[in-house]
């Protein structure tokens, strides 16, 4: 009976070292997180969304596979850095100088800025009203638990602003700094949203997917989040700018993103990007 | 009220159902495997451990002794871990595997620790007498001494198998499709958007797949027990 066990555990770890060697170097594989509606998320058992779209028309170019693999957010820049488990990632990832220095980044393909997701009968915090725009201002964040995704750019501003003065290593001055404001990581937004108004008060998200649990949760709400400027006219969000990323020095796969971007970009007639329309096809799944 | 209706929505759509099924599949198999390859991982290390200090068993018995130490010391999580992203770091290899090695190798500690203590309760003049009569050390030990030794081990092994299934619920943490990604998946924005529910009905089926499991093992502790007068 032994030995009949750990002939089949070699049997199985066989298979899996040459499963593994046969698809070597063949399917494209890319690192995500599922849970960033409407670009990447599972429907049914399924991963769909803008960036899949993306990727299956790179594959298509390049007359590959591409395979799908859903992770931890913070662990896919080290992935596609490492190069050993994926070729690239895809999960609406915004270019910063730190993830720049690990991957190569492809032409940016989405303009997002950050969400404040709050509950709709939350009086506490202060919102501004400009040209017929409601927002929130970082100040009016002073003193609340806020709830994040961990290493999203929700994740690295709250941190900045609530641990950096010119004094530390992060070298300015942060606009909670000392105001007794919490930051809380989740594993996803969605996880974050869920604990509104029992342990955080606030969860900060790039604008589409706030905006896709916004309207799936009738307690919550959504609104943009600015910085203030000089007088109130100066107030204004911070633009970010989503790509994909490969490992560094992998110009065939990321010319061929790049030219599949910019066909994806042109814009039709009508001034609608396809890129537009596959985020307006994915959001209205969603109602 | 929102709730229960939340409850009877997710078992009466067919798509939740769907991807509870997957979720399930994954975590039945990495469980099965590991167990497997748990339990016998544990019986060759405890039966190394026991087995008389000699010369050439020194160098097993410490490389034994370091698996141990290491593997109850560390944190599953972060085993998991090092297992999907440093040393099974190959492209396209299968993450079951990968997770089941983890957890095999992980559990192989604890039931070895448990075979081993098993090993021990049994008094020492069983083997006294054995050896008395004649009996070589071997026999005394597969013939006397362990059919004694797995009365005592089947509980605390049956608690390890427990512990294992339910620890096979991080494996959503590398991306893997189980039960508790299910669950993720099912609260996310485009589904249920909201954790609860699912979460709760997840552990239900996590409570029947233990409850299973402890009525086998009290069928052969009960076997096993029936010829003791007590």
């Amino acid at each position: 009976m032994k030995k009949l066990l750990s002939l089949a555990m070699v049997v199985v770890l066989l298979c899996g070292c040459v499963f593994a060697f046969s698809s070597c170097g063949k399917d494209i594989i890319v690192h995500t997180n599922a849970f960033f509606a409407p670009f990447e998320y599972y429907d049914g058992t399924e991963i769909v969304g803008v960036d899949v779209e993306i990727m299956n028309k790179v594959g298509e170019k390049l007359d590959r596979k591409v395979v799908f693999e859903n992770t931890e957010f913070s662990a896919i820049i080290d992935n596609v850095e490492g190069g050993k488990v994926c070729d690239a990632g895809a999960a609406g990832i915004t270019i910063t100088d730190e993830r720049k220095e690990k991957v190569d980044f492809s032409i940016p393909y989405y303009t997002s800025v950050q969400y404040v997701i709050l509950a709709t009968d939350d009086a506490s915090i202060t919102t501004k009203t400009k040209d017929g725009v409601e927002y929130i201002v970082w100040e009016a964040l002073a003193g609340k638990a806020i709830g994040v995704q961990t290493d999203t750019t929700g994740w690295i501003y709250t941190d900045g602003e609530i641990n950096a003065t010119v004094d530390n290593d992060y070298g300015y001055d942060g606009v909670l700094y000392g105001t007794d404001t919490e930051l809380k990581n989740f594993d996803n937004a969605q996880l974050a949203a869920d604990a509104i108004g029992k342990s955080v008060d606030v969860v900060i998200i790039d604008e589409l997917p706030a905006e896709f649990i916004v309207s799936k949760n009738s307690g919550l709400k959504c609104l943009p989040l600015y910085y203030s400027g000089e007088t109130d006219a100066d107030d204004a969000p911070v633009e970010e700018q989503y790509a994909i990323c490969v490992t560094k020095g992998n110009t065939e796969l990321l010319d061929a993103i790049n030219e599949v971007l910019t066909e994806m970009m042109q814009e039709d007639a009508d001034g609608v990007s396809e890129i537009e329309k596959l985020v307006m096809k994915h959001m209205g799944m969603s109602e | 009220m929102k709730f229960f209706s939340q409850i009877v929505e997710l078992f009466s759509t067919e798509k939740y159902m769907d991807i509870i099924w997957e979720g399930l599949q994954t975590t039945l198999i990495i469980s099965v495997l590991a167990a497997l390859l748990g339990l016998l991982l544990g019986t060759l290390v405890a039966l190394v451990t026991i087995s008389p200090q000699s010369g050439w068993m020194m160098v097993p018995k410490a490389i034994c002794k370091a698996y141990v130490t290491i593997v109850r010391g560390t944190p599953m999580a972060l085993q998991l871990f090092i297992m999907a992203y440093v040393v099974f770091a190959f492209r396209g290899f299968p993450e079951e595997l990968t997770a089941t090695l983890a957890f095999g190798i992980n559990s192989g500690a604890y039931v070895a620790e448990n075979i081993r203590g098993g090993i021990l309760s049994v008094d020492i003049g069983q083997t006294e007498a054995g050896r008395a009569l004649g009996l070589t050390r071997k026999i005394t030990l597969s013939r006397i001494v362990i059919p004694q030794a797995i009365k005592n081990v089947i509980p605390s092994i049956g608690n390890e198998l427990i512990a294992l299934i339910k620890e096979t619920s991080i494996v959503s943490m590398i991306g893997m499709f189980d039960l508790t990604m299910a669950a993720k998946i099912i609260g996310s924005g485009n589904n249920m958007a909201s954790y609860i529910v699912p979460m709760t009905v997840v552990a239900l089926f996590y409570l029947a797949i233990v409850y299973l499991l402890t009525f086998g093992i009290k069928l052969i502790e009960r076997r096993l027990r029936a010829g003791d007068k007590r």
